[in-house]
């Protein structure tokens, strides 16, 4: 197995070169519709709704949606946290370092392939959330779950990296394709979402007031 | 040439040529531009978007879910646009446009939003469905798929000069007897409904509602007007504020309509012009006009409600809260506050026009549509959904304990209205102008000079 690892590496750098050129070309690709001009007098300005949009906006208490469904909104947040850390180790083992705390990232990783199961299981059986899935939510999730089981493999025992490293090179080949571009977009439509409301000085204004 | 038939369920009242099909198809891509695009490309079917829309609460069916609305227009992006759409459509439900989806989009995009953005604010990631939802309706209204009832509405704005069809007489008769009103009331023979007067600071854009159905509320108006000693003038072609472009997706039309006002304002040598109480009127044309009209506005647009809160603050109006002494709530239109930033100016008035004031829950930019937007109102065929959908904002008005229910809309009333009979609320509505002309403590007429306004 491990005489297979610097060919596992080579492709490894081949999917990443192939996501980040996937992505760049998504971005190049949705710039070329152009920024239109606007004309309409603004009445607060874009800076603040972005810091808006960027900062406390992103707090759960800023949005019902995150409100009414707190464990969802925790899920989420533990489920990103594991995949950020499947990367980072991933990127160590790449640069063929040792990651130091493993048992840590492992808990981490854990509780973060636990969320994502969970997160499945409720786009399974909620009527209103299997209703809007389509083909990709399925193979993101699954993708994605695959890849933090693979490194929590790994980081319990070595053997496993050639797995980590197959399932790696098929998630990053994949990011451009389906959902997983929100990688990318995520911080692009919160900006977007912060300018329009700022311009019109709703935000942050708004959220200095009486709320329920 | 009929493309194929079209499922009986979305009852169209035409065939959908191939030729309107590409048309859907055109104008949607001349409608995207980069935060659009990016947009389209965002929505991690989270779900949670679904309980932020009046529709789906009321309603839960997936056809509902804000998402859901969004998604349909999307995907005519993603199998347009992405390789990975081209490639692998049912991946993602990046279907190609044909009489089917058309059909389906006309059904959701118009029958099932009222393009409140309440699903906007509150998505997790912060798309911007509203906007998409309106490009789909866009693109249909470039193929002449808008609901015949909107369009009419549309229509009658463009031949007429207001979407009521209230004829130039009509309209000139009003005004008179309204303004003996104004001399019965002040006790002034001098105070007028100034029309087509030059230049004065402001013109003043009504909904042509008011005319037709609620005349003491323009004369609400010109009572304010007349005790703060404000220079403005009614015009007696284009008066109207609203703007059905915004629902129909017509941009061309929208900034053309919009586009009157200033004209008529320039003709009269007005400074500025006062935008009524209507909250999609204040979103088209304050923010939405200059970008249809590609420049900026020449003269400034104004809420009524600034104006009003103005006049308080710099004392040229006193008020009298005990006038209103029972419970008052306040509803915020969708396109007034969470699309059009104007959120302070009425609880500013209203913490002087009367005596208890109780916030609606939530509030603000989250609070509910009341299910009038969108052009709900004039969509007969989408009446009951309406109703439906409108139960939200009735179970808030009903929380609140409120005997007085004031919305700075005139669409938002007639919706409200509709509630208050459905529902029993048996509240009391009305605008922040009549609040505020109850409420208004008139001066001695000695400080009124000849023009009907106080010396400045
Ligand atoms: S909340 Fe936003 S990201 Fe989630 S499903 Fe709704 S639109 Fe998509
Ligand atoms: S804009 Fe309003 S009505 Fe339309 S989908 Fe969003 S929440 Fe529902």
């Amino acid at each position: 197995m491990d005489s297979l690892l610097p060919i596992l590496r080579i492709f490894l750098a081949l999917a990443l070169a192939f996501a980040v050129v996937g992505l760049a070309h998504m971005l190049r690709k949705v710039r070329s519709f152009g920024k239109r001009e606007l004309f309409a007098e603004a009445n607060g300005t874009e800076i603040d709704g972005i810091r808006y949009a960027l900062g406390a906006g992103m707090m759960p208490w800023a949005k019902e949606s995150a409100r009414a469904h707190p464990a969802t909104y925790v899920a989420g947040v533990i489920y990103h946290c594991g995949i950020f850390a499947a990367f980072l180790i991933l990127v160590l083992s790449f640069l063929q370092v040792e990651p130091t705390g493993s048992r840590l990232l492992v808990v981490l990783m854990s509780l973060g392939l636990i969320a994502g199961l969970g997160l499945l299981i409720k786009r399974m059986i909620t009527p209103s959330l299997s209703a809007i899935s389509v083909p990709d939510d399925l193979v993101a999730n699954l993708l994605v779950n695959l890849y933090v089981a693979s490194g929590i493999a790994y980081l319990i025992n070595v053997s496993w990296l050639p797995l980590f490293y197959l399932v790696s090179i098929l998630l990053l080949i994949y990011i451009p394709i389906g959902k997983i571009r929100h990688c990318a977009l995520f911080f692009v439509t919160r900006l977007i979402f912060g300018r329009y409301f700022g311009r019109r000085g709703v935000y942050p204004a708004a959220s200095a007031k009486i709320k329920a | 040439m009929v493309n194929e038939a079209v499922p009986a369920a979305f009852s169209l009242e035409w065939p959908i040529t191939q030729t309107q099909l590409d048309k859907i198809v055109a104008a949607f891509d001349a409608a995207i531009d980069r935060d659009l695009a990016a947009q389209m490309l965002t929505c991690v079917h989270c779900g949670l978007c679904a309980d932020s829309c009046h529709y789906y609460l009321t309603d839960p069916r997936p056809e509902n879910i804000p998402a859901h609305k969004a998604e349909m227009v999307a995907g005519l992006y993603r199998r347009n646009h992405t390789l990975s759409g081209r490639l692998f459509p049912s991946l993602n439900h990046a279907r190609p446009m044909d009489a089917a989806r058309a059909a389906e989009w006309i059904d959701s995009l118009y029958g099932r939003c009222s393009l409140c953005a309440r699903c906007t604010v509150n998505c997790t990631v912060g798309i911007g469905l509203h906007q998409i939802i309106r490009a789909g309706r866009t693109a249909l209204a470039a193929a002449g798929l808008v609901p015949s009832a909107l369009q009419s509405t549309v229509d009658r704005a463009v031949e007429t000069g207001n979407n009521m069809g209230i004829s130039r007489d009509e309209w000139l008769e009003t005004i008179e007897w309204l303004t003996d009103e104004l001399r019965n009331e002040t006790g002034d023979p001098d105070a007028l409904l100034p029309i087509d007067k030059p230049d004065c600071d402001y013109l003043y854009a009504i909904n042509p509602r008011e005319a037709k159905f609620y005349p003491l509320s323009l004369l609400a108006a010109g009572k304010l007007f007349y005790a703060a000693g404000i220079s403005w003038t009614f015009a007696s072609d284009h008066y109207d504020v609203t703007n059905y472009g915004l629902f129909s997706g017509d941009n061309e039309i929208s900034g053309m309509i919009s586009g009157r006002l200033q004209e008529t304002a320039a003709r009269l040598n007005a400074k500025a012009i006062i935008l009524g109480e209507c909250g999609h009127g204040y979103n088209a044309n304050r923010w939405e006009g200059p970008e249809w009209r590609g420049k900026p506005h020449e003269r400034a647009e104004i809420s009524i409600l600034e104006i009003i809160q103005r006049s308080i603050q710099e004392g040229r109006i006193v008020l009298d809260p005990k006038r209103h002494a029972t419970r008052v709530t306040l509803h915020d239109p969708c396109n007034l506050v969470r699309l059009g930033g104007v959120i302070e100016p009425q609880r500013s008035i209203l913490s002087r026009a009367v005596s208890e004031f109780v916030e609606m829950t939530p509030n603000l930019e989250k609070n509910f549509c009341c299910g009038g937007g969108g052009g709900q109102l004039s969509m007969t065929r989408y009446a009951d959904r309406r109703i439906l959908a409108g139960r939200i904002k009735a179970d808030q008005i009903a929380a609140t304990e409120a005997k007085v229910v004031v919305a700075p809309c005139h669409n938002c009333i007639d919706q409200l209205s509709e509630l208050n009979r459905q529902y029993k609320l048996g509240v009391e509505i009305k605008t922040v102008t009549e609040m505020v002309a109850d409420a208004l403590v008139l001066a001695p007429r000695s400080a009124v000079t000849s023009d009907g306004g106080h010396p400045r």
